[in-house]
C-alpha cells in the first residue's frame, strides 16, 4: 500500500502580504506522479514554494514524510528541504562552479559527505542524466537541455523523497526541449514521487497519476487525467 | 612608503567594508542607518580634510596619532566607504532565485554567503576593486601634506635640493604611472588565470 508522502491540508500561502493560492488540499502517495497545470499566473510555482516553505505560509498545514513544517523553527526546516528534490524554472545553477560541484555541493554542504564521496554520487548522477562528460565544465558552456540535466542530476543526487520540478521544459529550443522530456519520461519510471508542474499536455497524458488544475490560486480540478483538462488548458491559451 | 600606505590602507578598507557589508545586509535596520551615515560622510567630505582632522584634529581630544598612522588610518576609513558602495553593487548583481535556490538545496543564511554570495560578488567587484587600489596608490600622495615620506613628498625633497621642479615631478608623475601600470597587469594577470567561462555574461543563469 502506498505511504502517504506529503499533505496539504487548506494551505494558503504567497509573498509579504500578497496571497497567491488558496485553500489547497491535496495528498502525494509514494511514487505517485502529479502533474499540475493551469494558465501562467495562477500560482503553480508558488505551490511549489510553498511546499518548501520558500514563501509565507498564512494558514492551513504542510505534512512532510509526518512533519509538520509551517511552524518549523528555520534549523529544522532546512533539513526537510533537503529531502525535497527542486528543480526551480529554469534550472538555476551556480555560474561560478563546475558541474560537478553544482550537482555535489549540497551533499557536501547540507549533508556533510566528504569531498571524495559527494564527487562520486554526483558523477553517478550525472552519468544517469547522460552528461557525465560535461562534470569539469561550467553552465555557461552548456547548452540548455544540458543545464536543465544538471539540474535534474543535482535534485536526484540527494536522494530525495519526492521531485519537485518546476516548468522542466519551459524556455528551451525544440531540441532541447525534446531531450529534457526524454529525461522525464526516464525520471517517471525511476518510482519516485513528484509533483511536476508542466505545460506540455502530452507528456501529462502519458505519465500522470493525477492532475490538479490550478485557477487564480485554487484548484480547480483534481484526478485523472481526461479530455475535461485539456477543454480547460486550452480555453485558457494555458 | 607610497606602496606600504596603500597597501595597508586599501587593507583597511576591505577589512572595515567587509564588516559594513555584513551589518548592512544581517543587522537591524538601524545600524544600517550608521553605515549609511559612515559612507556618506566619508564619500561626502574631501579626503585631504579627513587626512588633517585625524593628524591635526584628534590630538585636540587627547588622541595624538604620528603621520603614517594618520595617513593609513585617514585613507583606510575613506576606501572602506567606497569599498562597501563596491560590494553593495556586486551583491545586488547576484540573482535572488540564486539565493532562493540555496535556500531550497538546504543552506542555511551562512552557508548561502559563504559558497553561493561570498565567491560571485568578490568576482564581480574584482575590477572596481582593482580600480580602488589605483586611485588609492594616487590618493596616497595626499599623505605629503602632513609629512610622511612618500614619492609625492620625495618630488618636494628633489626639488628643493636641485631646483629643478619639471624634472623632479615628471619623474615622480612617471614612477606613479609605472606603479599604476603594474598594478593594472597584475590585476589582468589574476583575473585571467581565475576566469570561469562565461561568468560574466552568464551570472542570471
Amino acid at each position: 500500500m502506498s505511504t502517504e508522502i506529503l499533505k496539504l491540508e487548506n494551505v494558503s500561502a504567497g509573498y509579504k502580504n500578497n496571497v497567491i493560492i488558496r485553500d489547497i488540499n491535496f495528498s502525494v502517495y509514494s511514487g505517485e506522479r502529479l502533474i499540475v497545470m493551469g494558465p501562467n499566473g495562477s500560482g503553480k510555482s508558488t505551490l511549489l514554494k510553498a511546499i518548501l516553505r520558500l514563501v509565507n505560509i498564512f494558514s492551513g498545514s504542510i505534512i512532510f514524510d509526518g512533519t509538520q513544517i509551517e511552524k518549523l523553527p528555520e534549523s529544522k526546516l532546512r533539513l526537510i528541504r533537503a529531502r525535497i528534490g527542486y528543480l526551480p524554472q529554469g534550472g538555476v545553477l551556480f555560474p561560478h562552479m563546475k558541474i560537478i560541484d553544482n550537482v555535489a555541493i549540497p551533499l557536501r554542504v547540507v549533508f556533510r559527505l566528504s569531498k571524495q564521496e559527494a564527487y562520486q554520487k554526483a558523477r553517478h548522477f550525472l552519468s544517469l542524466m547522460g552528461v557525465e562528460e560535461l562534470a569539469n565544465r561550467y553552465p555557461a558552456q552548456l547548452s540548455g537541455g544540458q543545464r536543465q540535466r544538471v539540474a535534474i542530476a543535482r535534485a536526484l543526487s540527494t536522494d530525495p523523497k519526492i521531485l519537485l520540478l518546476d516548468e522542466p521544459t519551459s524556455g528551451l529550443d525544440p531540441e532541447s526541449r525534446a531531450d529534457v522530456l526524454n529525461v522525464l519520461y526516464d525520471l517517471a519510471k525511476l518510482g519516485k514521487a513528484m509533483i511536476v508542474v508542466t505545460h506540455e499536455t502530452d507528456f501529462a497524458k502519458r505519465i500522470a497519476d493525477r492532475v490538479i488544475v490550478i485557477k487564480k490560486g485554487s484548484i480547480e480540478y483534481i484526478g485523472s487525467f481526461n479530455q475535461r483538462i485539456v477543454d480547460i488548458i486550452e480555453r485558457r491559451g494555458g | 612608503m607610497t606602496i606600504v600606505i596603500t597597501v595597508i590602507s586599501f587593507s583597511l578598507g576591505f577589512l572595515i567594508s567587509s564588516i559594513l557589508t555584513l551589518i548592512r545586509f544581517f543587522a537591524p535596520e538601524t545600524l544600517g542607518l550608521l553605515v549609511r551615515a559612515y559612507i556618506d560622510v566619508f564619500r561626502g567630505t574631501p579626503l585631504l580634510v579627513q587626512i588633517l582632522l585625524i593628524y591635526f584634529g584628534l590630538p585636540s581630544i587627547g588622541i595624538k596619532l604620528d603621520a603614517v598612522t594618520s595617513a593609513v588610518l585617514a585613507i583606510g576609513l575613506n576606501s572602506g566607504a567606497y569599498q562597501s558602495e563596491i560590494f553593495r553593487t556586486s551583491l545586488k548583481g547576484i540573482p535572488e532565485e540564486q539565493i532562493v535556490l540555496a535556500k531550497a538545496l538546504g543552506f542555511s543564511d551562512t552557508q548561502s554567503y559563504r559558497y553561493v554570495i561570498l565567491p560571485q560578488a568578490v568576482r564581480n567587484a574584482a575590477p572596481a576593486l582593482v580600480n580602488e587600489f589605483v586611485t588609492l596608490l594616487k590618493e596616497s600622495s595626499l599623505a605629503s601634506v602632513i609629512g610622511v615620506a612618500e614619492l609625492t613628498r620625495v618630488g618636494e625633497y628633489m626639488t628643493a635640493a636641485t631646483f629643478r621642479a619639471l624634472e623632479a615631478y615628471f619623474l615622480i608623475a612617471l614612477v606613479y604611472l609605472v606603479l599604476s601600470y603594474i598594478t593594472s597587469r597584475v590585476a589582468r594577470y589574476i583575473e585571467k588565470i581565475s576566469a570561469v567561462p562565461g561568468f560574466e555574461r552568464w551570472s542570471a543563469i
